[in-house]
């Protein structure tokens, strides 16, 4: 039935869009983006809210029509073949839309039936489903009582009882708990070494580094496309200071009057300074912070995070990257 | 897909039922409205107060007189003079009046006249009284010409010869009997229909189920299909019920086809169901569906001559009525429950139906494609 094996489909990438645009009015949602990506890698989806993630992944889902531009999804078109990109993906929402006064394997039943999965072959889907999301003796509970992490592993069930070849996931781990967050990504993990392609949106940074792949939008604009690694090389400007000191809210600011770095932010009670050659502004910074009898208690080069990718990228205005 | 639909319209059951709230709400609802407003109008009125005019003074004018009493809907006093019943009418110490012609006997028994007339006057302000005095009166006269006619002196005579001329003052052109009844249950039945179409795709859109059902192979149809199946078929249910209910416990009479009335009545329902699928395509919660549905529901109510018979509202609202398919379909009811009616007595109106349904569908179409998702 599945036909990954047919050669004329066989050299297809998942997604592959060509100046996909959106306009709301006057407003442009998605301007011109291009996005590869390759069958069986995961694949992050990154930017602010507001930047166009949902927009540019309603569109390829075929929720909503692109102004211009086009796409494919595992070979076929967005707009005229809706019914095989359908056939042939999983979608886990932000809110996880599963059927609240629905129990568990009734859920499973009815996401089953509409893609036409059924008998044997059903049975054993919703043994393995239930099995993979350590949801096996809980087949009766409603939906409406389990708690977010449950829940979140049965909208992932429900999406890929079909098997599908590509899946997109919208913040899917938006709310969770840590450690529900972390087993949520072992799946993921799972699902991709069996062949699945992943297309997930994100802005959790720890997420994104576990992508193979990841592209950033800023105000509808495509900013960077490519491996973590490689993002942090092309994207980054400058080197990365992490100052540990005290009172790090206020030293904060003072950095920023400073005028001496490109980017200044806070990463719990840390502050990450970027500039070129950063680590020739050690004594500026001493100095500055003793003034203020800010006690500073250690100060090193680091290797960027993508979070300092990501805050470098949208703070730059639009055009400049 | 056939499966796909099924296996929609098995979840759609599943999740009626589990629903403490909507499920005793759809089918008690209907069903406790109707027996209050049976009961109601079924006790309310009778013993009206009557001015009988007996100009003939024989053995059958009262003996009329006597039957119109016996009914309990008419408690007559006799008046002496036409002012008199005018100014009683006019004044409402009497609601009704019946006047009995000099010769009422003569002719009665006289075997070469086709009928004999008397003369009912009621006050046609007050309606629901007015409608009883009516259909008991028409009752009436219909069974004591019978009796009549079985008399020896009678015997041979073709026709039934006693004839109720009626006269309905302030609403010149009243023609209905057993008013309210018929009308809850017309009535009630396609707008649970409408409610739960509306509320069905509205749910699905409020709790964004909706969006994740349109990235599956659900198509958009199937998905109409499979709400309306629900919808209707729990919505024909309760109406058997009901029906049920009012011939056998309120004996509202079942003159006409029963299959005539529930093939039509199928019919009507999917009519009023494109009412609801229209609301559902622009009501984006499940409240929204509900109090479109409910004001959607208001307006039919006053334009359709369910609570109010249509020829007592001013021109231009009677020409607005005819745009609502519950108008039409109150009088192919009642023409076939209380009247016995056929097709041929009302196609004029089951034509008005279709050609509505048929624009109601136009536009729900049109709304549904437009407003799908964006």
């Amino acid at each position: 039935m599945r036909d990954n094996q047919n050669p004329a489909r066989a050299n297809n990438h998942a997604v592959e869009t060509i100046d996909l645009s959106k306009k709301f009015g006057d407003f442009t949602a998605v301007d011109e983006v291009n996005i590869t990506v390759h069958r069986g890698e995961i694949f992050g989806f990154l930017g602010p809210n507001g930047a166009g993630k949902t927009t540019t992944m309603r569109m390829l889902m075929g929720l909503l029509q692109p102004t211009s531009g086009s796409a494919t999804i595992l070979g076929f078109d967005i707009v005229t073949q809706k019914a095989e990109v359908h056939q042939r993906i999983g979608y886990v929402s932000q809110r996880f839309s599963l059927y609240n006064d629905l129990t568990v394997v009734e859920n499973l039943n009815f996401f089953g039936g509409t893609y036409g999965v059924r008998g044997q072959h059903m049975e054993e889907r919703r043994e393995e489903i239930l099995n993979m999301a350590g949801l096996a003796g809980r087949e009766e509970e409603l939906t409406k009582n389990l708690s977010g992490g449950w829940r979140q592993r049965l909208a992932l069930g429900c999406a890929i009882l079909h098997q599908p070849e590509l899946l997109f996931l919208d913040e899917p781990t938006a709310g969770v708990d840590p450690i529900s967050r972390r087993d949520f990504w072992d799946l993921l993990y799972s699902l991709s070494n069996q062949g699945h392609t992943i297309f997930v949106t994100t802005h959790y940074m720890d997420e994104a580094e576990h992508c193979n792949r990841m592209a950033f939008i800023q105000h509808g604009r495509l900013v960077a496309l490519g491996s973590p690694e490689q993002i942090k090389l092309e994207k980054m400007q400058g080197q990365v200071m992490e100052i540990d000191c005290a009172a790090p809210d206020r030293a904060m600011g003072i950095m920023r009057e400073s005028g001496l770095f490109l980017e200044v932010s806070l990463y719990g009670a840390l502050i990450h300074v970027v500039a070129e050659e950063v680590a020739s502004y050690k004594p500026q910074v001493k100095k500055l912070l003793n003034k203020e009898d800010i006690e500073v208690r250690s100060m090193q080069l680091i290797a960027p995070s993508l979070e300092d990718v990501f805050i470098a990228s949208v703070t730059q205005k639009p055009g400049v990257a | 897909m056939f499966y796909r639909t099924w296996n929609l319209i098995k979840k759609e059951f599943t999740q009626l039922f589990r629903d403490r709230l909507l499920a005793p709400l759809v089918i008690l609802g209907p069903l406790s409205e109707l027996l209050m407003i049976a009961w109601s109008s079924s006790q309310g009125i009778d013993h009206l107060p009557t001015a009988v005019l007996d100009l003939d003074n024989t053995n059958a004018s009262r003996g009329l007189i006597v039957a119109m009493e016996n009914t309990e809907t008419f408690d007559p006093y006799f008046v002496d003079n036409l002012d008199h019943v005018t100014g009683d009418i006019e004044s409402g110490r009497a609601l009704a009046a019946w006047v009995i012609p000099r010769g009422f006997e003569a002719r009665l028994l006289a075997a070469d006249q086709a009928s004999s007339p008397v003369q009912l006057v009621v006050d046609g302000s007050d309606v629901m009284s007015a409608q009883t005095a009516v259909a008991t009166a028409g009752g009436l006269v219909a069974s004591y010409g019978q009796s009549v006619a079985f008399q020896p002196v009678m015997a041979g005579a073709a026709q039934v010869p006693l004839d109720m001329s009626l006269r309905v003052w302030f609403n010149e052109e009243m023609k209905e009997s057993n008013y309210m009844i018929p009308s809850e249950l017309g009535f009630i039945a396609a707008a649970i229909v409408a409610m739960l179409a509306s509320m069905a795709i509205a749910k699905e859109r409020e709790l964004g189920t909706l969006e994740q059902l349109m990235v599956t192979p659900l198509r958009s149809l199937e998905l109409v299909i499979g709400k309306s199946v629900m919808a209707v078929s729990l919505g024909y249910v309760l109406y058997l019920l009901m029906l049920a209910l009012v011939v056998f416990v309120f004996d509202v009479p079942m003159r006409g086809s029963l299959t005539l009335l529930m093939v039509l009545s199928f019919l009507y329902m999917l009519v009023e169901l494109g009412w609801g699928l229209m609301i559902s395509a622009v009501a984006k919660t499940q409240m929204q569906a509900l109090l479109i549905t409910i004001a959607v529901i208001m307006v039919t109510i006053i334009f359709s001559g369910y609570a109010f018979p249509v020829d007592t509202m001013p021109p231009f609202m009677q020409v607005i009525s005819n745009i609502f398919p519950l108008k039409h379909w109150l009088t192919v009811f009642r023409g076939i429950l209380l009247k016995g009616a056929g097709i041929q007595d009302f196609w004029q109106e089951l034509l008005a139906i279709l050609g509505l349904g048929i624009i109601i569908y136009t536009f729900t179409i049109i709304l549904l494609r437009r407003n799908k998702l964006e």
